[in-house]
């Protein structure tokens, strides 16, 4: 899975880059993503890319999820599409990870979270 | 254009006379052309190319529209009536002037004459005629005879008592009409016998009713006192005879008119039930071909019929069948032979068995055994085809009746065969042929774009006007002719082609066909994709459930339920590809089935046992990321399966209703 990283002040916002997170790449993705996660505290996935999820897309977020709090930070979604949506809905996901609509709604949340925090932004 | 200075003729006023009390909508025009100057009596039908024109005698041209031919023949009979009623007319005005004096007779024949109430009211009439011959002379006493076959009846009398009919050949009137010449007997008892209502008369005179020069009745006077009866009584009885025998003549042809007309309801009544209990509607909506026809009501009702039995996309039953005879009976026999076949078609068979998995031959069958004693008892039969298509498997499977052979143009080679049903050396018979016989089924296979023709015999025995007849060939060729285009297309083009051909002759039968042209494959109920565990193949899978979705028709799932399904055989797939094989390399297919009802996917493989339904539900609180796959299916189909197959293979299966057209799940 192609992705880009980028980091805004505290945050660290990753678009997935290709159009599925299925059982083929979802591996692959989890392994990388665990490495450059580790210790990066609040992340956002950016998925207005991604056109479908499957259940192994949604383990390797879910995997993603427990490396980004074991160390202490938080994950969120934005950009989900209608199908992806329903996919995450289905295995009860949302009630694990925030979603948000778009990235920059996404970004305005962690801020917000961070001040409420008293931490620096 | 008649000019008033030209009189009109006694032969025009007796043609008026007698054209005067036709309906106004009877399709028959009359010109009379007299002294250079033409005339329409009757005005001529609309449409006027394509009237036919009769010219006759006496300068009469008749005009009747194409295909009403038989009013000709009515239109001549008048014509032969008004020129008899101008040779009685001119006998009238000889004797007339012969009377000379009697001006109270003149008088009451040109009443009668002039009156068109009495030319309706033919008894009224005679009443009139013979008021106006006892008037002769105070005293005198009457009767007017009508001969009805050998009986004599008193159609009038002026006399205490009611003559009561009598033999023919009885008494005087009886001479007379022997005779047919009048008769006076001026001295009682020579000449009459004991007929009831002269025992008292002392002279009688009786003059025959002429009708075509055959005696038809009689006028008879006579008198208790005694007298002379002489020729001026004889005149006037003579005349008075010859005017009540031209207004039984045109009551009998106003009658003739009336049973026209009588017909001519009967007509309309056979061409409604042809209408609706014979032909009815042409299916538009058959899957995989398109059905033409054609029935083109004779003047007389034929007893043509046809049926369109759909028994599923692409599966298809015609039935055309034609009456031995004409007329409303044989238009019932066809209505109630295709009710037979109506029931047996799309209820149960013979056996209770549920239809349509009955074979043609069976429905036949069935319908024999049940029309044949009742067509047995009329003295009527049946001949009639009997078509199955199965567009998916490209044939057709008919039952030939003693019917006409059906055509079938082949698209491919551009050639039409003739299907002349002998199996085993024999054909089947027409129903109600023959209580004990079989009806064997031929089977045909075909291809797109080809056409099938059934038809009655009225359209291969169409007339030339030189009396060929249009023939099977004919038939064929403008078949060929069609080829390619739309069924009812053919059909039209056939019609023209046989009308042109029968031209002036005109068509008497009723013309009945159907053309069937195969359109082509019907769109599939079922799909099918095979992929590797390579990279990429879920995307295929994919793109499958979403050409599967395109192809269901209506179109039932929409973008939410498509992704659902996406979700649900991506899911499936992955199982294959991650269990059943581990992994590794292996095939997968998929095979997609709908109805109206459901959606049911079927995945195969040969890898390693693996029964993902009985997998332990997942977690949902973060612990593990795993597990899901089979809980998501589940969530999304309504039926998910697992079969360890013949062979080896792993068969996974889900089901999923079809959402309701009207939104509700």
């Amino acid at each position: 899975m192609k992705h880009a990283s980028e980091t805004d002040g505290r945050v660290t916002v990753v678009t997935l880059l290709e159009d599925a997170l299925e059982a083929q790449d979802a591996k692959e993705f989890r392994r990388s993503m665990e490495k450059e996660l580790r210790g990066k505290g609040k992340v956002v996935f950016d998925l207005s890319r991604v056109r479908f999820v499957d259940s192994s897309g949604l383990g390797a977020i879910l995997g993603c999820l427990r490396v980004i709090e074991g160390g202490g930070g938080g994950l969120r979604l934005c950009g989900l599409s209608p199908e992806v949506k329903k996919a995450v809905e289905l295995v009860r996901m949302d009630r694990l990870v925030d979603v948000h609509g778009t990235r920059e709604e996404a970004l305005a949340a962690l801020r917000d979270e961070i001040s409420a925090l008293g931490l620096e932004t | 254009m008649t000019t008033l200075a030209t009189p009109r003729s006694a032969f025009q006023r007796a043609l008026e006379a007698l054209l005067s009390p036709l309906p106004p909508h009877l399709p028959l025009g009359v010109r009379l052309r007299e002294e250079r100057a033409e005339t329409w009596l009757r005005e001529p039908p609309r449409g006027a190319d394509q009237n036919r024109m009769c010219s006759g005698s006496l300068g009469v041209t008749l005009c009747v529209p194409a295909g009403e031919e038989a009013l000709l023949d009515f239109g001549e009979a008048l014509v032969a009536a008004a020129a008899r009623v101008c040779d009685l007319e001119e006998q009238r005005e000889g004797l007339c002037e012969e009377l000379g004096t009697a001006y109270e007779s003149l008088a009451a024949v040109f009443e009668i004459g002039g009156d068109p109430a009495l030319l309706l009211a033919p008894t009224r009439a005679l009443a009139k005629v013979l008021d106006h011959a006892v008037a002769f002379e105070p005293g005198l006493q009457g009767a007017f005879w009508l001969a009805r076959g050998d009986v004599l009846e008193p159609a009038q009398w002026r006399v205490g008592e009611p003559p009561v009919a009598r033999d023919a050949g009885y008494g005087i009137v009886g001479r007379v009409l022997r005779e047919r010449r009048g008769l006076i007997v001026n001295v009682r008892g020579d000449g009459w016998g004991d007929e009831p209502e002269l025992r008292e008369a002392r002279r009688v005179a009786v003059a025959p009713l002429l009708a075509g020069g055959e005696p038809c009745g009689a006028l008879v006077v006579w008198h208790t006192e005694p007298g002379t009866f002489d020729s001026r009584l004889m005149g006037l009885l003579t005349t008075l005879c010859s005017q009540a025998a031209l207004i039984l003549e045109q009551e009998r042809l106003r009658q003739e008119a009336v049973a026209g007309e009588k017909l001519r309801r009967e007509i309309e009544i056979g061409g409604n039930i042809q209408q609706v209990l014979l032909l009815g509607r042409t299916p538009a909506d058959v899957t995989g071909l398109e059905i033409g026809t054609l029935a083109r009501a004779s003047r007389q009702v034929d007893g043509d019929f046809f049926g369109f039995f759909h028994h599923r996309d692409g599966c298809f039953d015609v039935v055309l069948g034609d009456v031995m005879g004409k007329g409303i009976p044989a238009a019932l026999v066809g209505a109630a032979v295709k009710s037979q076949f109506q029931r047996f078609a799309s209820t149960t068979g013979p056996a209770g068995r549920k239809l349509p998995g009955a074979e043609p031959a069976e429905i036949v069958a069935a319908v024999h055994e049940q029309v044949t004693e009742t067509l047995i008892e009329l003295g009527r039969f049946v001949t009639a085809i009997y078509a199955r298509f199965d567009v998916a498997k490209g044939l057709m499977t008919y039952v030939d009746c003693g019917h006409t052979d059906a055509l079938h143009h082949r698209a491919d080679v551009d050639k039409v065969d003739l299907l002349h049903t002998k199996i085993k050396g024999r054909t089947n018979l027409p129903l109600g042929f023959a209580r004990e016989t079989r009806y064997d089924q031929v089977t045909v296979p075909f291809g797109p774009g080809d056409t099938f023709l059934f038809y009655s015999d009225g359209l291969t025995e169409a007339r030339a006007p030189g009396g060929t007849f249009f023939g099977v060939d004919a038939v064929a060729t403008a078949l060929a002719r069609g080829g390619g285009q739309r069924a009812q297309a053919v059909v039209d083009r056939i019609c023209g082609e046989v009308e042109r051909f029968s031209a002036s002759a005109g068509i008497h039968d009723d013309l009945t066909c159907i053309a069937v042209r195969i359109t082509g494959s019907p769109p599939p109920s079922r799909l099918c994709l095979e992929v590797e565990n390579i990279r990429g193949s879920l995307a295929r899978v994919r793109q499958f459930v979403t050409e599967v979705c395109a192809a269901i028709p209506g179109r039932p799932f929409g973008d939410d339920g498509i992704g659902e399904l996406h979700l649900a055989l991506t899911e499936a797939a992955s199982n294959v590809f991650d269990h059943a094989y581990s992994g590794g390399p292996g095939a997968l297919r998929i095979e997609a089935h709908w109805s109206p009802s459901e959606l049911r996917f079927r995945l195969f493989d040969h890898g390693k046992a693996f029964d993902p339904v009985h997998a332990k539900p997942p977690r949902f609180d973060g612990s593990t990321d795993g597990g899901f796959g089979v809980y998501i299916i589940r969530q999304i189909v309504d039926l998910f399966d697992y079969t360890r197959g013949e062979g080896g293979a792993n068969v996974l299966e889900l089901v999923k209703r079809l959402p309701r057209k009207d939104g509700a799940r």
